[in-house]
């Protein structure tokens, strides 16, 4: 075969700019992998921030349900139950005909307050199921009463591991 | 020779991009982290809160039950016959938070002044220790009330305190069993007070959100079956639940029939900035027009009352006494610039003047030079601005002036911005020869 110079500075001339085919497949496994570990990442982030929002929607619950039942027993001049022990609903003798009596209880898996005739209105949303709610009557014999309010409340969401939160505080009354 | 041109990355090419990967991913991880570190430890916080809650309010059911049980110390708290009860060892809560324990600590102030603290300490989802806690001072307010002004039956009689129960001479008789008035033995109600007779105020108890002291006026009206007129009593007393209460002030008002209407003008202390709880409790009862005995089982009650919880605490506050002068200045910037400044005189001697220093080169916008100021027990001649004994503005009691405990409130309006710089008020007041002179410095 004849060979001029011509012919074969052109052919060892050729300028490999792209990709080969195991370089591309290497190229798109990497990518892939990388694409996946992303995905996964911020799908974990957003299933993780859905658990905490749950959480907080269950503390904000279970604070604002336990500070009003603080702020009646604060303010009520009398107790109607529990007189002593233990009681899964807390009776308040309010000054007020209009209110009087003050009741809290748990009801359809919510904390309710009621009062005097009217209708029951939920204080915790339906984000939020009550577990049980109970009062105790810590006070001493012949003085005013001291109510310990245990609480216990988890998110209605399926989502993830739902683990129940227990709120437990006591109210001295002041009559 | 062939010419080898390369365009793929080199080893320090691919290191870098790694690295700076790996920099942007270690930033998002901590950054997610510590977002959920946060949350997570709010949350426990909260649970904390309320522990240290029911810690300050255990210490408290004990300390009214058993004074002497709150010796200094620190303690844990234990559920005993269903009641709380102080012990040498921290309370496990490790049911609520990680490793959590609860600390209750008291220290003596004075024989009835404590200090108590209550203290939760957990571990938080990174095992670092997390502490809430929150002080108070307690008082034993049993060595200020008497057992005829506590609100409870001791005598098992069926009455409680003075006048209901016969066994109390007056409201600071420490004893509801002794001789006391003997109850009429033809006495009957004539009515229950909820019946055909009565008091009603045209208030219920409500939150009272004032700072300044001021007068109050509480009005109502009385019920009575008709043709059968009855004396009114009315009484109030201030209450500072963590501190002590007043006796008791009563104000025969006289013959009333069904009908009637009745006011009663009470002083309202304002709150100091210690206070836990400020209420001014109201009174009232119907009596035999002939034989003076109560009609009413039990006396008609309205209270104003002050609390944390439902009024923020007061800033821009402060006190001092002098000679047997109480003085109190408050500033005032909400709605004007103004400053209120309450003398009480606890001497025999009336009060002849008062002078308020100004900031210099301020002349209050009111009261004006020469005016005659209205105070709720004296009027008063104003000199606006007076240069003696100090740059001030001056009232001059017309008439005789408060003495003995009583008080005045005078208020002041200065120019806008007066109050936008810290300022040292003095505040002197005289009468007779005694003079007092407190300096309240607001830096």
């Amino acid at each position: 075969m004849i060979f001029n110079k011509k012919m074969l500075r052109k052919k060892t001339d050729i300028k490999n700019n792209g990709f080969s085919l195991i370089e591309l497949i290497f190229y798109i496994g990497i990518l892939a992998i990388v694409l996946l570990f992303l995905i996964s990442f911020f799908q974990e982030n957003l299933i993780l921030k859905a658990k905490i929002n749950n959480r907080i929607e269950v503390m904000d619950n279970g604070q604002f349900a336990l500070n009003r039942i603080a702020w009646y027993l604060h303010n009520a001049p009398g107790l109607n139950s529990p007189l002593s022990g233990a009681s899964q609903k807390l009776s308040l003798n309010m000054s007020e005909p209009e209110i009087n009596p003050v009741e809290f209880f748990a009801e359809d898996s919510k904390i309710k307050i009621k009062l005097a005739d009217n209708q029951p209105v939920a204080l915790t949303n339906d984000l939020v199921r009550v577990n049980y709610l109970t009062f105790n009557n810590l006070g001493f014999s012949g003085e005013p009463a001291i109510i310990q309010i245990i609480l216990e409340l988890q998110s209605t969401s399926s989502l993830g591991k739902n683990e129940p939160i227990i709120l437990q505080t006591s109210v001295k009354m002041e009559r | 020779m062939a010419k080898k041109i390369k365009n793929g990355f080199s080893i320090i090419e691919i290191l870098l991009v790694v690295f700076i990967f790996l920099i942007i991913f270690v930033s998002f991880s901590y950054l997610l982290a510590d977002n959920v570190q946060s949350s997570f430890d709010n949350q426990e916080r909260i649970k904390a809160e309320f522990l240290v809650r029911e810690g300050l309010e255990a210490a408290r059911a004990i300390g009214a039950h058993d004074w002497p049980s709150l010796a200094p110390g620190q303690y844990g708290l234990v559920l005993a016959d269903n009641k709380w009860q102080l012990t040498p060892v921290p309370e496990n809560v490790s049911q609520f938070l990680k490793q959590g324990y609860r600390l209750i600590t008291i220290e003596d102030v004075d024989d009835n002044l404590k200090q108590v603290k209550s203290e939760v300490v957990w571990q938080n989802i990174f095992n670092n220790n997390k502490i809430s806690f929150a002080l108070t001072y307690l008082s034993n307010w049993q060595h200020f009330v008497t057992q005829c002004s506590d609100g409870l039956d001791n005598d098992g009689d069926g009455f409680i305190d003075y006048p209901d129960d016969p066994g109390c001479k007056s409201p600071l008789d420490d004893d509801e069993s002794g001789a006391g008035l003997l109850p009429d033995p033809d006495y009957e109600y004539v009515c229950d007070g909820l019946a055909d007779c009565g008091l009603f105020f045209d208030n219920y108890d409500i939150p009272f959100c004032v700072y300044e002291p001021r007068m109050i006026t509480v009005s109502g009206r009385v019920g009575l079956p008709e043709e059968m007129p009855a004396d009114l009593r009315l009484s109030y007393y201030i209450a500072y639940p963590e501190d002590k209460r007043t006796t008791i002030e009563y104000f025969d008002l006289g013959l009333v029939n069904n009908g009637a209407e009745f006011s009663l003008d009470v002083f309202w202390p304002g709150i100091r900035p210690a206070d836990q709880r400020v209420e001014i409790h109201i009174g009232g009862r119907l009596l035999d027009a002939e034989t003076k005995s109560p009609l009413m089982s039990q006396e008609t009650r309205v209270a104003y009352y002050w609390q944390p919880w439902v009024c923020s605490p007061p800033d821009n506050y402060g006190q001092g006494s002098d000679n047997g002068f109480d003085i109190i200045v408050i500033e005032n910037e909400n709605e004007a610039d103004e400053l209120i400044v309450v003398v009480k005189n606890n001497n025999s001697k009336a009060l002849s003047h008062v002078s308020i220093s100004l900031p210099p080169g301020i002349v209050a916008l009111n009261p004006q030079d020469k005016s005659t100021y209205i105070g709720n027990h004296n009027s008063f001649k104003v000199e606006n601005p007076a240069n003696k004994p100090f740059y001030s503005i001056k009232f001059e009691t017309i008439g005789e002036g408060i003495k003995n405990g009583e008080s005045e409130v005078f208020k002041i309006t200065l120019p806008a911005g007066s109050l936008d710089q810290d300022y040292s008020f003095t505040v002197q007041a005289k009468g007779g020869t005694i003079e007092g002179q407190v300096i309240i410095d607001f830096q």
